[in-house]
């Protein structure tokens, strides 16, 4: 398991990572995006955002552009990345995150074969305030 | 439930010329008076907890006052829908807590949109027309029937 929190004078978020694949789907307006556009803020400029984030691993976000050369520098990490689908090589994606020791973030509401069952939970994004956490949906991919 | 006028059309599964960045798209193209209108308002109370204030400002009770750039992806996509006909967009950007909405958008005008999994619609009947294969539904069971298999 894997604890990561992330936190701005808006929110906190405190997620745990069960799995190495963690799709987050869940109903809109419980704050995914803000927390995919904080890592991508936290990840250009990690002083500078003066975004917090603290855990048991680093933390970054994956550019849609650049994820081959990310990819490339990043272990051990917490990778968070926005909506697959907009990543027009979506296999060669996660083949290469799979041959990575990374936790991977996900946010779709899409069936994703191309990753192993075991490898993947899904949860939702539950927000009380500035209060975000996640819940596990099942253990089996919806 | 009130009367449905017209039906929803969705195309599951890919679909060309689709805008699948709702949340981008929308931050550059929104027009002002969109957010001040009737059910732009209705929406954002449900879905996002949050009032509108005017054409510019909007309470958030987590945010505090923030602009429309800053609401969540699912009612930017449910205000494009209701507001920019000329394109089609992709639903998958919203919860299951947009699908009434989507069904209240398509019961005053025609209603295109792409979806890319298995949205949950309200129990009881609703006019879906699955355009994969021209079938209009009626309930959610005949709605996985139809629609199972694209996504």
């Amino acid at each position: 398991m894997c604890h990561v929190e992330v936190s701005n004078r808006n929110v906190v978020y405190r997620l745990d990572l069960h799995k190495r694949i963690t799709l987050v789907r869940g109903n809109s307006g419980t704050g995914k995006t803000a927390l995919y556009e904080m890592m991508n803020d936290y990840t250009d400029f990690p002083t500078d955002s003066g975004i917090n984030v603290s855990g048991d691993k680093p933390c970054a976000a994956l550019s849609y552009w650049y994820w081959e050369h990310q990819l490339r520098r990043l272990h051990d990490c917490v990778v968070f990345l926005g909506e697959p689908q907009y990543y027009m090589e979506l296999e060669e994606l996660a083949e290469a995150m799979l041959r990575t020791d990374n936790y991977y973030v996900l946010y779709t509401r899409e069936n994703l074969p191309v990753f192993p069952e075991d490898d993947v939970e899904v949860c939702e994004m539950k927000a009380n305030g500035r209060e975000h956490w996640l819940t596990a949906v099942s253990s089996e991919r919806k | 439930m009130g009367e449905r006028y017209c039906t929803l059309n969705i195309f599951y599964g890919d679909m060309p010329d689709v805008i699948l960045n709702t949340k981008l798209f929308f931050n550059n193209t929104y027009q002002d008076r969109w957010i001040t209108k009737p059910l732009s308002r209705e929406m954002i109370r449900a879905v996002d907890k949050s009032e509108v204030v005017d054409e510019r400002a909007i309470w958030s009770p987590v945010f505090g006052y923030m602009s429309s750039t800053r609401l969540s992806g699912g009612v930017k996509t449910l205000i494009l829908i209701d507001n920019d006909p000329a394109h089609v967009f992709n639903a998958s950007n919203c919860g299951d807590n947009c699908a009434k909405w989507l069904l209240r958008i398509a019961e005053k005008k025609k209603v295109v949109v792409n979806l890319r999994h298995f949205m949950e619609f309200e129990q009881g009947e609703f006019k879906i027309r699955v355009l994969n294969t021209g079938k209009v539904v009626k309930n959610a069971h005949d709605l996985i029937y139809e629609a199972g298999r694209y996504v």
